[in-house]
């Protein structure tokens, strides 16, 4: 039976810098970032409550310095993720093309056990600027990629509409709700009975 | 150091599990019998034991680590008497996998929900399978929806609950620990329904 | 490495409530020492202060912090940041951080974090590293339900108990006759395939007998102890339940027989079996009739009332009383000050035998009459223990320090280690006579003071 306690989310946020993702995470937190550790540890922290089915989420989300080029933020920073968020900008067809740099990079960095099923959400931001005219990826086109990744959910996503972007999270805890593992019994050992049977029976006194 | 005579001797006992001793004597007037209470925590186990046992309701709640031990002799009608040893568990998690320890060989098995928590009575629904699974095969089953008194938050009906106990054949009753409410009760039905033959 | 000083921080506006535990609150910002557990992934487990799902973004920067460094190769140890130290302990896949403006040496900071990873395995085992292993995002918070009041205990305790930083455990003192006849009755039990026996008023020995070749290390002790004294339900009734112990064995649970026999003493007895209960159960109704008939738990009771050692009994010669003229200025103030606490001004020590692995001090009076000085006082010890234990300088064998608030005094020998504490314009020279006469005193009351014959078979 699976319990129906809090369950705690570690989502990454990846795409290049430049795309928005710390406008989208402060618009969806209502919170301001400090930006405080971006710098120095490639990464921001913050934490959001969300509710879905009646069931309460903590999503932990670490917005990280999107970087120009890639710089690994190492393997334990991305330590039993439990989502990560493609970011780009629908304006920007490099961004784009480096989703698939940041899948990879993040499969391998955290390699997690089941990468086919490792579950991502795309999303293409900035689809309001000059109301469209400068977009350069069709949303059809980042269908098809999100869908040859293994149907990969995808949100357009605008400063403007916050909407999709909680669209997105509580498309993550559904995620969460759906690959929740069967409640493991936890399991720990006790001591060797047998072996210390003998050492009783050596010590008792003979009446 | 001398012989440890003073102390009980261990390789006389059988080796088994948490069950006391088999009766001596085949006394069909005192029954003896092992009870286990399981649910999640916070459902108000210990209260309805310490209701029952010592008559005491202590509104603070005091989480139960591994399980407590008590003992309580009741009189039937017909001059029997009947003693629970009740094991009363506790409900946390990381105890799960020890729950057989303390309910292996039980003749009966308290399972108890509280009617404000739906999630406490799908644990109750776990403990159940887990029972029918890893019991004794005669163990007698109570479903008690215990804080009956907060019925203004009631989540779980009675009906769903009274329900669900027919489909799995046990006893159903809704007890407040607070106000004793059907405390005694409780225990006297399971009397009345344990085998006429206790076996350990 | 920047970090940033939590105090120095500008209070965040609107966030004033009482009731507001995340880390934009001021009020779990002014707090002086902040304990954190988190899993490998930055998943909280435990937290001092505040609900540890609304820390989530703050474990996430202490995880991030400590896989930064260990990306390059390294590993954190601590971090200084203004008044703070940010001390930090991995333990696999266990991260524990402690938050300090106490200007406690990271050692001793390091040492309770241990402490804290010790207490987790009491409750859990290291078996939980395994879930660890299989599930990289392991939540683990759901297994340490309802222990809240085990952690808050210890950590209290770190500000109260020596036993946290001395690594020995200490006795209520007994007759010697009183003592082994306890002992006596808990050899039987443990001869009859008990493992550990355990008599205990509080946090105090008043016998322990293991089974042979086992030992009970003085941090075991601690754990076990803090573990039934801050959970409640061990006073309502006899209880049997898994506990480990991560010195003697990290990896399994033990299975214990808790009963409370008098209002702060209680029987411990710990098994490897788990189906032992009925066996244990008949042996303490055995130990029982043993302690009532032979009057222990009486003088027991009588023991708690008198208290311990008291610095005003320290026996000394008229020559230490100072009545003799000295050249020595400060002599005759602290000839004054002996009139509160101890002769020349002593007021508080610790004795620490270091073959059994006890301590003994002395009780707390007048002037270290509040619990803040109490504290104080630990905190100055503690110190005093890091830098005499600290290998790159020590071992030393004596040290003096003066400030304002006391001279303190440490020595040791093989065989012992006194720390005391004495009246700040105490004499120098007085102050050695009387450690030397502390510890006279102590080896000629230590029947009565210290458990001997706790290993078994040594009696």
């Amino acid at each position: 039976m699976a319990s129906r306690r809090r369950m705690l989310l570690k989502v990454i946020i990846l795409g290049d810098s430049g795309v928005g993702k710390t406008s989208l995470m402060n618009q969806y937190v209502n919170k301001k970032f400090s930006n405080q550790y971006k710098a120095t540890i490639g990464a921001d922290f913050l934490t959001k409550e969300i509710q879905f089915e009646d069931r309460l989420f903590t999503l932990q989300i670490w917005d990280t310095a999107g970087q120009e080029r890639f710089q690994s933020l190492g393997v334990a920073f991305y330590r039993g993720a439990d989502c990560c968020v493609l970011v780009y900008d629908v304006n920007v067809m490099k961004s784009f093309e480096n989703l698939n740099n940041w899948r990879e990079e993040f499969l391998i960095q955290a390699s997690p056990s089941d990468p086919e099923n490792f579950p991502f959400v795309v999303l293409g931001n900035k689809i309001d600027i000059d109301n469209g005219n400068s977009r350069v990826v069709s949303e059809k086109k980042a269908r098809a990629w999100c869908a040859s990744k293994g149907n990969i959910p995808y949100f357009e996503t605008s400063a403007k509409e916050g909407f999709n972007v909680e669209a997105a999270f509580q498309c993550i805890a559904k995620i969460a709700l759906k690959n929740e593992p069967e409640d493991e019994i936890y399991l720990p050992d006790t001591i060797d009975v047998a072996g210390n049977r003998q050492h009783r029976s050596s010590s008792g006194c003979g009446c | 150091m001398g012989c440890a005579a003073s102390v009980p001797d261990k390789s006389a006992r059988q080796a088994s599990s948490l069950n006391s001793e088999p009766l001596a004597a085949n006394d069909p007037k005192h029954i003896r019998v092992k009870l286990v209470l399981l649910g999640d925590s916070g459902v108000g186990k210990s209260c309805i034991v310490l209701r029952f046992v010592r008559g005491q309701f202590d509104p603070t709640s005091k989480v139960t680590v591994g399980a407590s031990f008590l003992c309580q002799t009741i009189a039937l009608q017909n001059s029997t008497t009947v003693k629970f040893e009740i094991w009363d568990t506790a409900g946390q998690e990381r105890y799960a996998a020890l729950a057989p320890l303390y309910y292996r060989g039980a003749a009966v098995a308290v399972v108890v929900y509280d009617i404000t928590s739906p999630d406490s009575f799908h644990k109750a629904q776990y403990w159940v399978k887990e029972l029918q699974k890893h019991g004794s095969p005669d163990i007698v089953m109570a479903l008690v929806g215990n804080k009956a008194d907060l019925h203004e938050n009631r989540r779980v009906s009675a009906q769903e609950a009274e329900e669900y106990a027919e489909k799995i054949g046990m006893f159903f009753i809704e007890t407040s620990a607070k106000t004793a409410d059907n405390i005694n009760q409780l225990f006297e039905e399971i009397s009345k329904r344990l085998p006429q033959r206790q076996s350990s | 490495m920047t970090s940033r000083d939590r105090c120095d921080d500008e209070p965040e506006k609107g966030k004033g409530k009482k009731n507001v535990t995340d880390d934009a609150s001021v009020s779990w910002r002014k707090r002086k020492k902040h304990f954190f557990v988190l899993s490998h992934s930055g998943k909280p487990i435990y937290s001092r202060y505040g609900a540890e799902h609304k820390l989530a973004g703050f474990t996430a920067t202490l995880q991030a912090i400590i896989s930064y460094v260990e990306n390059g190769g390294d590993n954190i140890r601590f971090v200084r940041a203004g008044k703070h130290q940010v001390v930090f302990l991995v333990k696999g896949p266990i991260y524990l951080v402690c938050i300090s403006c106490t200007e406690e040496p990271d050692d001793a900071l390091r040492g309770q974090l241990e402490l804290l990873h010790g207490q987790m395995l009491v409750i859990l085992t290291k078996s939980i590293d395994r879930c660890f292993e299989k599930n990289k995002k392991f939540d683990m918070t759901p297994l340490l339900g309802g222990t809240e009041a085990v952690f808050s205990s210890l950590i209290h305790s770190f500000s109260w108990n020596p036993a946290t930083f001395l690594h020995a455990y200490t006795c209520l003192p007994l007759a010697f006759s009183t003592r082994q006849a306890a002992g006596a009755i808990l050899q039987d039990v443990v001869d009859s395939g008990v493992l550990f026996a355990m008599l205990m008023c509080k946090h105090k020995v008043v016998s322990l007998v293991g089974a042979q070749k086992a030992s009970l290390h003085p941090d075991d002790m601690l754990l076990l102890s803090n573990f039934i004294l801050s959970t409640k339900s061990f006073r309502t009734s006899e209880s049997f339940s898994p506990i480990c112990l991560p010195r003697y064995n990290p990896m399994a649970f033990l299975h214990a027989y808790v009963h409370y026999l008098e209002v702060d003493s209680y029987l411990v007895l710990l098994s490897i079996n788990s189906d032992d209960f009925y066996h244990l159960k008949d042996c303490r109704i055995q130990i029982e009739s043993v302690l009532v008939n032979s009057n222990v738990l009486g003088e027991v009771q009588k023991s708690v009332q008198d208290g311990g050692l008291h610095v005003e009994d320290v026996p000394v010669d008229s020559s230490l009383r100072s009545d003799s003229p000295s050249p020595h200025p400060g002599q005759g103030r602290a000839a004054l000050a002996s009139r509160i606490g101890g002769p020349a001004g002593l007021w508080h020590f610790i004795y620490r035998s270091i073959n059994l692995d006890q301590y003994v001090s002395s009780e707390l009076s007048s002037p270290l009459n509040s619990s803040r000085l109490q504290k104080e006082l630990y905190r100055a010890y503690q110190k005093l223990y890091v830098s005499m234990h600290d290998r790159q300088i020590g071992p030393h064998k004596t040290q003096f320090r003066r400030d304002e608030s006391y001279v303190l005094l440490c020595w040791i020998t093989p065989d012992f280690e006194l720390y005391a504490a004495f009246d700040p314009l105490a004499d120098k020279a007085l102050a050695i006579k009387i450690c030397n006469r502390v510890c006279q005193w102590v080896r000629d009351l230590e029947n009565e003071i210290f458990l001997f014959g706790g290993s078994p078979f040594s009696w």
